[in-house]
């Protein structure tokens, strides 16, 4: 074969692998992101956390959010599930980052898949 | 028999092809592995053979708990393949799943497949749950891409397929109808399969918990909910495992337009459904030393 074709075709072999872990990185966070708090299961966000923290600091005593399966729920412990949403997001981004950066430094597929 | 609060229900009979008590175990282990709570019964119809595999302190460690039920009287055979160029084809024992409310021990219940691999802790977000029963209907292979067509409706125009491979239910009205349900679609096969069109002559569970589903939701589409993790990562039966390790499983992936075409991927900290058993069975060996010791 062609050297050079061998070259493209072992380069397109290693841009597919990346590409794959990138995406189950990207579900891996996502998979990351789902707290459950109070015995609720939601999705943790930039949002929520802002919401969150935009009811504290208005003094609001409780709030009604939408769980996983859309359900309405109340949260009343409101400084209390900022802290496991901040724990869960730094956790999850923290980890995704980390990993992100490893597969960007991965120049060929033994290394990507590492 | 004492209620037990919570814990997973694996069902397994071997047959002359394929070791389902096997799979159990690495099933069980990886469950004891990744998650909080980890109460294992196992539901098959002899101790004999697991216990010429494993000591019984080994059994100790993986099962917590082991009921005997008849085995089941079932003709269905199902076409396998193990990489793009083996095919083969071993009976499939599997309609016991459908008494699986009577079975179990726990008020809670997880349902799972014994080829599907527990690598992260989902499960523990889903105890004390909200809903009685809970079941998904999304499934996408390793490259990430959605699964056959086929296995997304009964038929072409058909009702949306669920999943039988991981169940949740409670010991509720709701859950019981449902089972009560699956025996008799189970008990009526051939009739349900004309009626809903669905393909082969293969007993499936998938398709007896889609129609409880479609009728228990009177007949339009459910609102039965999923779990909080709702697609299931499911490896093709024409990939193959290249190792487990005790976060991550390796696989290689085939190109479904160029089956001589294979791509590594690597599954950290995530929970598939391994649809080539003989690539799970070959991983046996290691799987109990890695997580057994």
């Amino acid at each position: 074969m062609d050297e050079k074709l061998e070259k493209a075709l072992e380069f397109s072999n290693y841009q597919k692998t990346l590409y794959l872990q990138k995406e189950n990185l990207k579900l891996r966070l996502e998979h990351m992101l789902i707290v459950k708090y109070d015995n609720n299961v939601f999705p943790c966000s930039m949002e929520l956390i802002n919401f969150i923290q935009t009811c504290i600091t208005n003094n609001i005593d409780s709030v009604v959010i939408l769980d996983i399966h859309n359900n309405p729920v109340k949260i009343n412990q409101l400084r209390d599930c900022l802290d496991s949403l901040l724990v869960t997001y730094h956790t999850a981004y923290d980890e995704y980052f980390n990993k992100y950066e490893t597969l960007k430094k991965a120049r060929n597929v033994k290394k990507v898949i590492l | 028999m004492k209620k037990l609060k919570r814990g997973f229900l694996l069902i397994a009979f071997n047959n002359s092809e394929m070791d389902y008590i096997k799979m159990a175990c690495c099933c069980a282990l990886t469950i004891k592995s990744h998650l909080k709570y980890n109460h294992i019964t196992l539901v098959t119809e002899s101790t004999n053979w697991l216990k010429k595999i494993l000591s019984d302190k080994e059994i100790e460690k993986i099962f917590d708990n082991i009921i005997i039920v008849d085995i089941p009287n079932q003709k269905n055979i199902r076409t396998h393949y193990d990489s793009p160029w083996t095919k083969f084809k071993a009976p499939f024992l599997n309609n016991k799943r459908a008494n699986a409310y009577e079975i179990s021990p726990y008020e809670e219940t997880i349902l799972l497949d014994v080829d599907y691999l527990v690598m992260d802790n989902m499960f523990d977000l889903v105890w004390d749950n909200t809903e009685d029963f809970l079941i998904n209907k999304n499934a996408i292979n390793l490259r990430n891409k959605k699964f056959h067509e086929k296995e997304i409706r009964l038929s072409e125009s058909g009702i949306p397929m669920y999943w039988a491979t991981i169940i949740y239910f409670k010991k509720s009205e709701l859950a019981k109808r449902i089972f009560d349900l699956t025996i008799f679609i189970k008990d009526n096969y051939l009739f349900y399969k004309h009626l809903y069109k669905f393909p082969g002559s293969l007993f499936r569970n998938d398709y007896v918990f889609s129609i409880a589903i479609h009728i228990i939701s009177g007949f339009v589409n459910s609102n039965i909910k999923s779990f909080p993790i709702s697609t299931i990562k499911t490896m093709d039966q024409k990939d193959d495992i290249v190792e487990v390790n005790k976060d991550d499983i390796l696989f290689l992936s085939h190109d479904p337009k160029k089956p001589w075409i294979n791509h590594l991927v690597k599954l950290d900290k995530t929970d598939v459904h391994v649809l080539n058993k003989r690539s799970l069975l070959r991983q046996y060996e290691k799987m109990i030393k890695t997580f057994l010791n």
